[in-house]
């Protein structure tokens, strides 16, 4: 909760000057630089009271990690709707968590908000990266559980001590997102707008300033830097680390990237044969390529022509479902995840066909053992189980919405992408049960499954416990003459 | 040279199992392709006799002689590998078989034998598309004809059941009877082929009580009644009028259809047991897979008769009789369709929640054991408990919890197998899915439903695939997909998975 607080905190006080106080959003920035100020103060004075702070289990990780992100959904949903951004509080929760769950789903117009507001959505965005990433290389090593396959990643990497390869993450996000920011502004975009943008791309967030996204702009060097941008955001960061430090060696072996560059290059090569894409063949090309990338690292980005053919929606939704790399701020089911799963299911087939068969099962050089295994099982099945039940709700919520948009909306929310796979539902508004079950979609896809569902199981069972007590004691004080 | 007669009668001209029982398989169709052409002779409107009996002949020479020059070694049947072997061939020769009285009739011409294959594919597996237009033109033989493949085809899967899947530990006999130890020895006697026969007896009184019970509505003939019990009995779907069950128009016919589909999903080895208990109900609820089954099916009548109800303007009866109707059809994986003028049969045009509902059903099927497709309840089971143990073992990751189903546990491989199965199974539908949008350019809910329905065997699906489709509305190219899928499905994925890793591995050998 305190570090929700002293995170929030930063991030308003950082936005609320942004355009402090000239423009339409003085009140807004006063809001923000007043609530931020009190957030972080809040946090520094009970700091001093948290004198040991341990992550050494996997319910230690869960529990973090799911406090974190419900504490500062709630004091974002809060800010919202003390600066007047938004009016209702379902929809104060759902852009709470687009923001620090890196997805691109929003029902407000950004190019009507002042720029505190928008630099607040972008600036969470980068942070939810951030932290999403902390999470991969950090705490999820210390505890080597949870249902994440990178778990030994980050000190294989990065330095072996979590201080030192907290600062190497950082300085590796922060120096791609000023690259990226550099490259849009070359290639023609405005400070602010790349300022944004270079937030979002890096960390696969997807908001941008203007209502149509990125095919506001039409420009082809501005795509093709997001393209870049994206692609990147999609890779495991050890990957560019190895890359920087001069090991290429490792990612020869890295059978993850071969995977991720395969769904890139040849979805691309897909889109392009049966998008039904206009224009010159440079125009199909770029077109293809942004597509792909939004899809597959989980952006949200959308450029001109959101619309796909039936001959290419499977292809879109199953880019959108895989995701990123292990190690990647993007979300998804995971190229690392489809990989092991390929290699389990021809196991399986080996030894139904012959029992003596004995055959471990790799991922780039690394033998995944088969409790990780059984996980993947269940990982999978409760994968698809997510998203029939979000798309259930959605359609409950919404009788207008097609059986293919509601699966692709759920879809989308869990993986934190946002983009669907059509122009109409971009702009669907939802009303209360679809604004939950959007903000909860994002919230499961963004901790992951087992924790999620780890963490409910939990905090269920304390409120049972809890509701218990209360009952008993009643009951004793009743008895009490 | 004195020795070669003797061998040829007695003990065939060499060995091979699956040579051996393709004849046996042949020579079971033909009692069925002799009935048929005797309904057809003694039929008023068309005759077209020669071309079932024709097929008989062909059915009963080629089975006596693959019976006549092969032979089977004592331990040919001990490797999967075999197994495997034998199942798929003897499928092959059923529907090359089974195809032959539509093409000599001129159901379908020589130049459209895709579509001959389907139909009888559609048949064999008990899935119950169709890619007849006028189903009430084909003359009365043939229709048998096609019933009857569908009756075949749920007798296949029993076999299947007590011989192939054992040996591969996703299904089968050792999962049909986990939740009752003991009784294999006593009541369900552990051979195979004994426990076969005794499955087939509760087969046949399904069948006709079914029948039986059709007749006797003022609204079904004899012929009629005969027709939907083979096919209901089966959990195929294919009917001798266009309209399906909705062309009888009476409520009391849907009711029987409804209960023979609710029956015929469940296990059969439940049945018989039900049977020489002589009624003792507590066979059925002390399994808990008949428990779920029971409580999904009648969760989901409630949930979406509600729907219906107030999201569709329709009375409160019409919106009963169509949810109850449909739930069963698809929870069971039978595929019937009851669309009247007046009634809301017709559930592709239902809302978008209801419809997301019926997915799910299509794709679960029914219970281990019985007749239907679908991923089956049991495995689901299984795959819930295995979840909520991963749960279970964030919390103590030293912790041992064995997945039991009732009070017996269940043995790791299974619970491995049995994961990897529905993975398998999803990794299919995606497969397909993709396979059917990206080169038919087929809508993306036609083809996921459409692969699901054809995965779980069960005919109509959502979008363009609905009850009163016709899947001639497909290009040919989708057909031969869903076809494939059909078989896959049927044939619980590996065993037709490994038929073909066999096929290559002999390609390679030579």
């Amino acid at each position: 909760m305190l570090f929700a607080s002293i995170t929030l905190g930063a991030i308003s006080i950082v936005s609320g000057f942004a355009d402090y106080p000239s423009g339409a959003g003085g009140r807004v920035s006063m809001v923000l630089i007043i609530s931020g100020s009190f957030l972080a103060l809040f946090a520094l004075l009970n700091f001093k009271g948290v004198e040991t702070f341990e992550l050494n289990k996997p319910s230690e990780v869960f529990s973090f990690s799911f406090y974190f992100l419900l504490s500062f959904i709630a004091f974002k949903s809060i800010l919202l709707l003390a600066s007047g951004v938004v009016d209702t509080i379902d929809v104060a929760i759902l852009e709470s968590t687009s923001g620090i769950t890196t997805t691109a789903i929003s029902t407000l117009n950004p190019e009507s908000l002042p720029t505190s507001v928008n630099v607040l959505r972008s600036l969470t965005q980068w942070a939810g990266g951030l932290a999403a990433l902390f999470l991969v290389f950090v705490a999820t090593p210390i505890s080597s559980s949870g249902d994440n396959p990178s778990a030994g990643y980050g000190p294989k990497i990065f330095s072996r001590k979590p201080l030192k390869r907290m600062q190497e993450i950082s300085i590796l996000y922060g120096g791609l997102t000023i690259c990226v920011f550099v490259a849009l502004k070359v290639a023609g975009m405005g400070f602010f707008d790349s300022f944004v943008h270079s937030l979002t791309a890096s960390s696969t967030g997807g908001f941008s300033t203007k209502v149509s996204s990125v095919s506001s702009f039409q420009s082809g060097p501005i795509e093709w830097v997001l393209i870049c941008a994206m692609f990147l955001g999609g890779l495991n960061l050890g990957v560019i680390w190895w890359i920087g430090k001069r090991k290429l060696h490792n990612i020869k072996s890295n059978n993850e990237l071969r995977l991720y560059l395969l769904m890139f290059f040849g979805g691309a090569v897909l889109f392009w044969l049966k998008g039904d894409f206009l224009g010159s063949f440079s125009y199909q090309v770029r077109d293809a390529f942004f597509k792909v990338a939004s899809l597959l690292s989980t952006t949200g980005f959308v450029n001109k022509g959101w619309e796909f053919s039936s001959g290419i929606s499977a292809i879109a939704l199953l880019l959108l479902a895989t995701g990123g790399m292990a190690g990647s701020p993007g979300s998804g089911f995971g190229v690392h995840r489809l990989i092991a799963l390929i290699k389990y299911l021809r196991r399986e087939l080996t030894r139904k066909y012959n029992r003596q068969a004995i055959r471990k099962i790799k991922v780039s050089g690394e033998v995944v053992n088969e409790r990780e295994l059984d996980k993947l099982q269940g990982y999978t099945a409760i994968f698809i189980f997510i998203i029939a039940m979000g798309s259930f709700l959605l359609s409950l919520d919404n009788e207008s919405l097609r059986i293919e948009d509601s699966i692709a909306v759920s879809l989308s929310a869990f993986v934190t992408a946002g983009p669907p796979i059509a122009e109409a539902t971009l702009a669907i508004e939802y009303g209360i049960i679809g604004n939950f079950t959007l903000s909860l979609l994002m919230v499961v896809g963004r901790l992951s499954i087992l924790p999620a569902a780890y963490m409910v199981l939990k905090l269920s069972q304390s409120i049972k416990l809890n509701l218990r007590g209360l009952i008993s004691s009643e009951g004793t004080n009743d008895e009490i003459p | 040279m004195m020795k070669f007669p003797r061998r040829f009668l007695l003990e065939g001209l060499f060995e091979s199992a699956t040579i051996n029982i393709i004849g046996l398989t042949l020579l079971f169709l033909t009692p069925g392709l002799v009935i048929s052409g005797l309904i057809e002779w003694f039929s008023a409107d068309s005759h077209h006799e020669f071309s079932l009996f024709a097929t008989a002949v062909i059915a009963a020479v080629l089975g006596l002689t693959l019976r006549a020059v092969t032979s089977i070694a004592d331990d040919s049947m001990d490797r999967p590998k075999a197994i495997f072997s034998v199942v798929a061939w003897s499928w092959v020769g059923c529907v090359l078989i089974g195809m032959l009285p539509y093409l000599f009739a001129g159901v379908f011409p020589w130049s459209r034998i895709d579509n001959a294959l389907f139909e009888t594919i559609s048949g064999f597996s008990t899935t119950g598309s169709t890619v007849l237009r006028d189903i009430e033109a084909t003359s009365s033989g043939i229709l048998f004809w096609r019933q009857l493949t569908q009756w075949y085809g749920g007798m296949g899967i029993i076999v299947l059941a007590v011989t192939v899947l054992p040996s591969l530990g996703v299904g089968g006999l050792q999962l049909m009877t986990a939740e009752s130890p003991g009784h294999e020895s006593d009541k369900l006697r552990a051979r195979s082929i004994d426990t076969a026969k005794s499955l087939w007896l509760v087969y046949f009184g399904v069948t006709i009580t079914i029948a039986l019970l059709l007749w006797a509505t003022p609204s079904v003939g004899l012929y009629d009644a005969v027709a939907h019990g083979l096919s209901t009995a089966a959990i195929g779907g294919f009917s001798t009028k266009n309209g399906s069950i909705g062309s009888f128009d009476s409520y009391i016919v849907e009711l029987i259809i409804v209960f023979g589909m609710f029956i015929g999903a469940m296990n059969y080895n439940l049945q018989y047991k039900f049977w020489k208990s002589k009624g003792n109900f507590r066979v059925f609820t002390r399994s808990s897979e008949w428990n779920l089954y029971v409580r999904i099916t009648l969760s989901f009548i409630g949930v979406i008769f509600l729907m219906n109800w107030l999201m569709e303007s329709v009375d409160v009866g019409t919106a009963f009789r169509d949810s109850l109707f449909n739930v069963v059809t698809l929870a069971s994986s039978t595929g019937f369709g009851n669309v009247r003028p007046d009634g809301i049969g017709n559930f592709v045009l239902w809302g978008t929640a209801s419809q997301l509902l019926l997915l799910f059903l299509m794709t679960v099927g029914g219970t281990f054991g019985s007749t239907a497709g679908g991923m089956k309840i049991f495995r689901m089971q299984i795959g819930f408990k295995a979840l909520s143990r991963e749960l279970k073992l964030i919390r103590r990751p030293s912790g041992e919890y064995p997945i039991k189903v009732g009070k017996e546990k269940i043995e790791e491989k299974v619970v491995a197998s049995i994961l990897g199965f529905i993975a398998l199974f999803i990794s299919l539908v995606i497969l397909g899915t993709v396979s059917l949008t990206f080169f038919f350019n087929e809508d993306l809910v036609t083809s996921l439903s459409g692969t699901i329905s054809a995965m779980s065997n069960m005919g109509p699906a959502l979008g363009e695939a609905g009850p009163t489709s016709n899947f001639l509305e497909f290009e040919r190219g989708s057909r031969s997909i869903i076809a494939i899928l059909m078989i896959i499905g049927r044939l619980e994925i590996y065993a037709v998975l490994l038929m073909f890793l066999s096929l290559v591995d002999r390609l390679k050998v030579r």
